[in-house]
């Protein structure tokens, strides 16, 4: 009787196909396109598979934004930290052609990170620019200009009068990117681009009656969020809310705090700020309850499945935490803040300034052994970044005419 | 206590039978953690003997040595009990063979253990995942079928990704 288990098993294409190859990390794939005609349709043009394959994230990683030194011509100032942490690795940029990268010869040409969001990341220049970029494949798109608007003057382009972020509608399976003009503003004006689409379109339905924060943006399940502010004299602050989806901004109300510690005029480092956490909206508050020390913070979660309405229910955490006094990113990892601070240093042709992760409730840090680096000057931005197939000529139609050539 | 040993004494014996004429005899609670046993049970007047002609009795039964650990372990699911199924996992593939591993592979997707497939499609993800093109092909008796020039265009043009 013949021996099963020496006959060579060949593996069916559904479980090659389906179960195997989603479960490889994007650099294998880039190589594999090379096995066959359908393995290259798969892994270039099938939104099916490429989103199979993101539900296996693989090589997690920050994405580290800093100033580079004017004489390293070659280095963009774009690096990922190692999964382990333990290695800072340059990005290859170059190959961007007509690409706003970070030019270190003109002072000035650093370039804003907006957003990372299922390995896309999403930049502008200070000026017109705005590009979303895959670096795991390379892709890249500069968007079109954004609409005019009624006094729309160079100026107000100037990404500190603007107010960008990027998020993904998963409903409509569609990457979007939304601009609030000149939010200082009581009523300021927004447009947001839609990937599938290509074009930008003005919004109109609830927008804020109020000025929006910069710094504190939160992008929570298909939402974004920022802190606004109706009136500073009287405290009062408001959660402003748009849904990828429906394209609508929201205002919702805070919770219960009482914020009468603050200086009406002055920056206050006791602002509220918005965090996510663990998937959920969070607020940073500082209470006169419970917070005796001025670092202090009580965190509220918003429960994610209730109504449309300003009213929302909120939850607030038993244990009082600290926020840290360094230079916060926005970034958490592992329900730790990536943070920065400067140390002293001796030596002035190196960067001094170290990058930590640091746990709130605890107040335990991690230091990364990153540090006294030669070509850079400064960190100036950290997003949590995993590797994705995600194809950008896939939603706009395939302009590249690269994906289906191979295929018939 | 009680329960689960009034669930032992009364759940129902199975007869899987292999390609290979060995049969295995198997608690139904333990088979029917195969999507395709369960849905054999489940149709009414179903036997208690069943034939399995695709699957070899050596897969049948390191398959069915998975389903028994993995039944058990889901009286009473808590995170230890994770963790020990983890562990116990990893070494049901650790040591594995290529044409082991493919035959396990084939007859756990022939009787729907979607977990299991899962495990196993794992180990194989990170055995090839270093490897070149024409080892992957040679791996999954694939055939190159660009037309002449194709694939040095592409290789020309994703020359990063070879680096």
């Amino acid at each position: 009787m013949e021996n099963v288990e020496n006959i060579k098993p060949s593996l069916s294409d559904d479980v090659i196909e389906l179960e195997i190859l989603p479960k490889l990390p994007p650099s294998s794939l880039n190589r594999f396109k090379l096995v066959s005609r359908k393995w290259y349709s798969l892994i270039t043009a099938d939104s099916y598979f490429i989103t199979l394959s993101h539900l296996h994230p693989h090589s997690n990683s920050l994405l580290v934004i800093a100033i580079p030194r004017a004489n390293k011509p070659t280095n963009f100032g774009v690096f990922f930290i190692s999964r382990d942490l333990s290695r800072l690795v340059t990005v290859d940029m170059s190959y961007m052609r007509d690409c706003p990268t970070n030019c270190p010869d003109s002072v000035g040409k650093i370039n804003h990170y907006v957003e990372c969001y299922n390995g896309l990341v999403c930049f502008t220049d200070y000026n017109k620019s705005i590009v979303i970029w895959n670096p795991a494949t390379r892709e890249s798109k500069h968007l079109p200009q954004p609409l005019p608007t009624e006094d729309d003057h160079f100026l107000l382009r100037h990404i500190g009068f603007t107010l960008l972020s990027f998020g993904f509608d998963e409903g409509g399976n569609d990457y979007k990117l939304v601009r609030v003009a000149q939010p200082w503003r009581k009523d300021p004006t927004a447009q947001v681009f839609s990937l599938r689409r290509n074009s930008w379109r003005h919004v109109e339905k609830g927008l804020p009656h109020g000025t929006v924060s910069h710094s504190c943006r939160v992008n929570v399940n298909g939402v974004l969020y920022w802190m606004g502010c109706r009136s500073k004299e009287t405290k009062d602050y408001f959660v402003l809310s748009f849904d990828l989806r429906s394209e609508e901004f929201r205002e919702i109300n805070l919770p219960p705090v009482c914020m009468d510690y603050m200086d009406d005029d002055e920056y206050d480092d006791r602002e509220p700020d918005l965090i996510k956490w663990k998937d959920s909206l969070g607020l940073l508050v500082h209470d006169d309850e419970n917070c005796s020390r001025y670092y202090d913070r009580v965190l509220w979660l918003m429960d994610r499945d209730c109504g449309p309405g300003p009213e929302r229910s909120w939850t607030k955490l038993g244990k009082v935490l600290r926020k840290p006094n360094g230079l916060w990113f926005g970034a958490i990892r592992n329900d730790r803040f990536v943070m920065s601070r400067f140390r002293s240093s001796s030596c002035k042709r190196v960067c001094n300034q170290e990058l930590y992760l640091y746990e709130p409730f605890s107040q335990l840090e991690t230091s990364l052994p990153i540090r006294e680096r030669e070509d850079i000057c400064a960190f100036t931005q950290v997003f949590d970044y995993s590797e994705s197939l995600v194809s950008l000529s896939l939603y706009t139609g395939g302009e590249e005419g690269d994906c289906s050539r191979f295929t018939h | 206590m009680s329960s689960s040993s009034t669930t032992t004494t009364t759940t129902r014996l199975l007869m899987l039978k292999a390609s290979d004429g060995v049969t295995f005899e198997v608690e139904e609670a333990v088979a029917t953690k195969l999507g395709a046993i369960n849905n054999m049970v489940e149709e009414e007047g179903s036997e208690d003997l069943i034939c399995l002609p695709n699957v070899n009795g050596k897969f049948l039964g390191m398959v069915l040595e998975w389903c028994k650990k993995h039944a058990n372990n889901n009286t009473n699911s808590d995170k230890g009990n994770d963790e020990v199924n983890k562990w116990w996992d990893k070494e049901f593939v650790m040591d594995l063979d290529q044409n082991t591993l493919y035959h396990l592979l084939m007859a756990a997707d022939y009787l729907s253990g979607t977990e299991l497939v899962d495990l196993l499609t794992e180990k194989v993800a990170s055995m090839i995942r270093g490897k070149k093109v024409e080892e992957i092909r040679e791996t999954f008796k694939i055939k190159s079928d660009f037309l002449p020039g194709q694939e040095e265009e592409i290789r020309k043009k994703n020359s990063w990704a070879f680096e």
